[in-house]
């Protein structure tokens, strides 16, 4: 008992010290906060937009940044700005669903196969070898076409594709931890097997999982855009981002304000997102720094 | 200073009031406060002191090797046969790296390149100090490997299929290939098993008398001082404390430090039951205590040794301390 | 390192197995006649009838599935498209060649330029063009892929008329390809570069490299980067699979009759041969790159060649 306790208070004072050099880095807190506004426009949708995200206007088709329409309109004078604002809710929960249901599988796979070990681990990491030799995209891609289209499909499509990314670097970190001194200290004192996976080597594996889920929640958000951008994701006229570029494509010639404008979102998101996840990193991992 | 009393022909190294920083994280280490030396051809001075007193950083500095990021030489002169090596210019010190001046570095497991051979690392320095054909080279190289008693067969193997001992004899090949005429030997035996200790200690002392080589031995190890030194410096934060012959530190150790250093080694002929350590630990570098370093460790400590830095003194046999009480210490000793 | 070669592409066998299995497996629980597909809504149920006797898609799943694993091992078949009734397989090596030329160019040019920016980038930690390329960096690793390119053809080809939008031909047709199919590679290599970099730069090796009197350009290039390689090479390997993703997407946007806007045309027309044989094929593509990284690392590091022969290395 008094083993676990003082390992949660030093996980505490790790965690709070993670979190003070956080605070430091101020590109981090730039990312956070860019993140964060984002997510409250999201939420606040409705009452922020300027226009509804369907309402056409056919007297102002194509049009330019204006007064009236500050980024201007689509191809059926629809509000540009108000369909990125609500057409943020699509990316922000596909886009941190996924990479949550990926993670969330993920770790269990990963930790089956390291709770196992031996001929199930094997067979395990078999078939993850065997889906890692599809790049990412066409794992996406195929999946979408067979899931069909929607937000909730291409959540379950993404999810899917990203597992085993997390259980392979789970099972490779509970690998390197199950080694380490306080596990066999566990063992010691006749912890069960599965109590030592889910309280000491978990915990103790996961960081680099955090780390590398910020930054997937970023590309997962240019992939479900992608994934819309061909037609597979979500469909118009859902203001789904990818979506807008699509429909944006046709007019790349006379009006290239309709796709610039929804690409500089995506790119906004993912970057603050990437932002966070530098300075995540920098400081799990504060070696690197000076 | 007075540290070159006695001679009247220009030392072969002299160092003068050497001063180095580094910064991390808004803080300044004070890692060497005004160091003097100097060392005649063919002798070898001895550098002891705790981990982290700034020996390593005194030898890094003389080759111009500390981390250009982190690390600052604030003052002083380095004079290695007559030219102030702090004043040359980098294709200049590149030159001087490796050939007049070479160092032997701590850890033979980090200091030796893994993706390369270890005859390349070898045939390298020779190459770059020496205009001879690339057979020659090889040739040369496989007989530094012999030098150092490694069978001229392994010298297309790597580190990683070497052990610790045979690492260290690569790294003395490598400093040694072109004939160094001052080398820096950083604690060459500390990441080595006992018995091969020795055994590297005599090949570095035979290299070096075969081609009259000065040295400054890195140590915190004072059987090594006595077996391989000619001059010994005690090094406390920073600062040489005391400084002398070999004989004069042994047999009349002067600073309280010094002392506390003797004491802290059993001695074989008397049954003790307890080791002496010095008492409390060395200084936080970046916040440095006034006056002498030692102080607030001191038995002898006074209002006196707060006040300033304190100069050398001349004691009764003639070598160097840092000390106010040197009267007052050796009637102590005297009496012990 | 021969033996070991060889044992790996070998192993090549299963996963290629694996792969068929499991995206045999999942199309045909796909929901969609696909005698329907090919037919469309006009046909009798006669006609239809007799089409899938014809496609044999009426056999039991096992049945089917050791059909086409003979069909794909043992004759390098991979079935007729629906829509076009031509081979799969010939079409995907008719297109394969402009798929790899795209992906090969992206990558080239993303190390090519990645890699002397990271390594400039960690030599100058923290001074004004450290942050500067780190900030350009960031925003590439940011930027999809899909809009930069539609931003290169505003700007290229709408606007300036330097540069053809879409098609193929001679050199011109692939800049704009190229360019933004590279842009995240060169970002993320310069970042992955520059912290292997900096981790290599204060081992004591480095300093012993300055000790003999080395030429800080060749400290820097012959001694700190070979140690620098691995995660760098791993990454370049990553990026190729993300590559030749990408271009399922660029080939679209470009025009470029490659793979990549094959499948994309064969998933929305249901085309599901031509998907199952194309992901068959790109991932048996992905699966030699990642070989070829394997025997890359035991060119850069003699430890892991020494695993690879079974010495036991310390």
């Amino acid at each position: 008992m008094a083993n676990t306790k003082t390992s949660t208070a030093k996980k505490k004072s790790h965690f709070r010290m993670v979190l003070r050099q956080l605070k430091k880095n101020r590109a981090a807190m730039i990312g956070l906060a860019i993140f964060l506004v984002e997510v409250a426009i999201a939420v606040f949708a409705p009452a922020l937009m300027p226009y509804g995200y369907t309402d056409a206007d056919y007297t102002a088709l194509h049009q330019p940044p204006t007064a009236r329409h500050l980024l201007g309109t689509d191809d059926m004078g629809r509000d540009i700005l108000s369909r990125l604002m609500y057409g943020a809710r699509y990316s922000l929960v596909m886009g941190l669903t996924s990479t949550a249901g990926a993670m969330f599988l993920g770790i269990c796979v990963g930790s089956i196969a390291g709770y196992f070990g031996g001929q199930v681990d094997n067979i395990i990491m078999r078939i993850l070898d065997i889906i890692q030799s599809i790049p990412g995209m066409l794992l996406t891609i195929a999946l979408a076409a067979v899931l069909g289209t929607g937000v909730d499909k291409t959540i379950m499509a993404l999810s899917v594709a990203g597992i085993s990314g997390y259980a392979r670097l789970l099972r490779a970190n509970m690998l390197n931890v199950r080694n380490l001194e306080y596990i066999e200290a566990s063992q010691s004192i006749n912890c069960s097997k599965l109590r030592i996976i889910v309280s000491h080597m978990i915990p103790n594996s996961i960081s680099p999982l955090i780390v590398t889920a910020t930054m997937s929640v970023a590309s997962t958000i240019v992939l479900a855009a992608s994934l819309s951008f061909i037609g597979l994701g979500v469909q118009p006229p859902s203001p789904e981002w990818g979506a807008m570029l699509a429909g944006g494509r046709a007019w790349i010639q006379q009006y290239p304000h309709i796709v610039i404008f929804p690409g500089l979102a995506i790119m906004i998101t993912v970057l603050s997102l990437n932002m966070l996840g530098d300075g995540l990193r920098d400081a799990l991992d504060p070696k690197l720094k000076n | 200073m007075a540290i070159t009393k006695n001679t009247n022909e220009m030392p072969f190294l002299q160092i003068k009031d050497l001063v180095v920083e580094y910064t991390s994280d808004g803080e300044t280490i004070h890692a060497v406060n005004g160091v003097d030396l100097s060392l005649r051809r063919g002798e070898t001075l001895g550098l002891v002191g705790e981990t982290g007193a700034g020996k390593t950083t005194i030898a890094k500095s003389i080759l111009r090797i500390l981390p250009d990021r982190s690390a600052k030489i604030c003052g002083g002169e380095i004079f290695v046969n007559g030219k102030d090596l702090l004043k040359l210019s980098e294709p200049e010190i590149q030159q001087i790296r490796g050939n007049e001046i070479a160092m032997i570095f701590q850890d033979p497991m980090t200091a030796l390149n893994p993706v390369k051979r270890v005859g390349d690392q070898i045939a390298e320095v020779i190459r770059i100090h020496n205009s001879i054909s690339p057979a020659e080279v090889e040739k040369r190289a496989k007989e530094m490997l012999e030098l150092v008693g490694i069978p001229a067969q392994r010298f297309r193997e790597y580190p990683h299929q070497f052990s610790g001992g045979m690492k260290q004899r690569v790294v003395i090949a490598i400093a040694l290939a072109c004939n160094p005429d001052l080398l820096l030997a950083d604690e060459p035996t500390t990441a080595l098993d006992v018995t091969i200790q020795a055994q590297v200690l005599d090949m570095i002392a035979d290299l070096k008398k075969q081609k009259n080589s000065s040295m400054i031995m890195i140590t915190h190890d004072l059987g090594v001082v006595a077996e391989v030194c000619d001059q010994v410096g005690i090094i406390y934060a920073g600062e040489i404390v005391e400084y002398g012959s070999k004989e004069q530190i042994f047999d009349h150790p002067t600073h309280p430090y010094t002392i506390g250093l003797f004491g802290a080694i059993p001695d074989m002929n008397e049954d003790e039951e307890w080791l002496h350590p010095i008492e409390g630990l060395p200084p936080d570098p970046t916040n440095l205590p006034q006056g002498c370093a030692f102080n607030p460790r001191c038995p002898y400590a006074t209002e006196e040794c707060r006040k300033g830095k304190i100069p050398f003194a001349e004691t009764p046999d003639g070598h160097l301390s840092r000390c106010l009480h040197t009267a007052e210490v050796l009637k102590k000793e005297a009496n012990a | 390192m021969f033996k070991y070669f060889l044992k790996r592409l070998l192993w090549m066998i299963p996963i290629v197995l694996g792969v068929a299995i499991i995206t045999f497996t999942l199309l045909y629980f796909t929901p969609g006649d696909p005698a329907y597909i090919i037919l469309g809504s006009n046909a009798t149920e006669v006609e239809l009838e007799n089409l899938r006797e014809t496609l044999g898609v009426n056999q039991p799943y096992l049945v089917r599935l050791v059909k086409y694993l003979g069909d794909v091992f043992l004759r390098f078949d991979l079935g007729t498209s629906y829509s076009t009734k031509t081979s799969v397989t010939g079409e995907l090596i008719y297109r394969l060649p402009n798929t790899l030329l795209l992906t090969i160019a992206s990558l080239a040019i993303s190390v090519l330029i990645g890699l002397p920016l990271g390594v400039t980038a960690a030599v100058n930690q923290n001074r004004l063009g450290d942050r500067v390329s780190m900030l350009l960096a960031l925003l590439g690793v940011s930027m999809p892929s899909f809009w930069l390119a539609m931003l290169l053809v505003i700007l290229f080809a709408v606007k300036l008329h330097w540069l053809p939008a879409m098609g193929v031909g001679g050199l011109k047709y692939w800049i704009l390809p190229a360019l933004s199919g590279s842009t995240g590679g060169i970002a993320s290599i310069a970042r992955q570069t520059r912290s292997s970099m900096l981790e290599v730069i204060r081992s004591d090796y480095v300093t012993t490299a300055r000790a003999k009197g080395v030429k800080e350009r060749n400290v820097i290039y012959g001694h700190a980067l070979p140690n620098a390689l691995i995660p760098i090479i791993t990454l370049v390997g990553t990026q190729f699979g993300m590559m030749l993703g990408g271009t399922l997407i660029l080939e679209n946007i470009f025009g470029i009759p490659g793979v990549g806007s094959y499948l994309t045309t064969a998933v929305s027309s249901r085309d599901y041969p031509v998907v199952q044989g194309g992901v068959v094929f790109l991932a048996i593509c992905f699966s030699f790159c990642m070989l070829m990284v394997d025997m890359i690392y035991a060119l850069v590091d003699p430890r892991i060649k020494a695993q690879y022969e079974g010495k036991k290395g310390k």
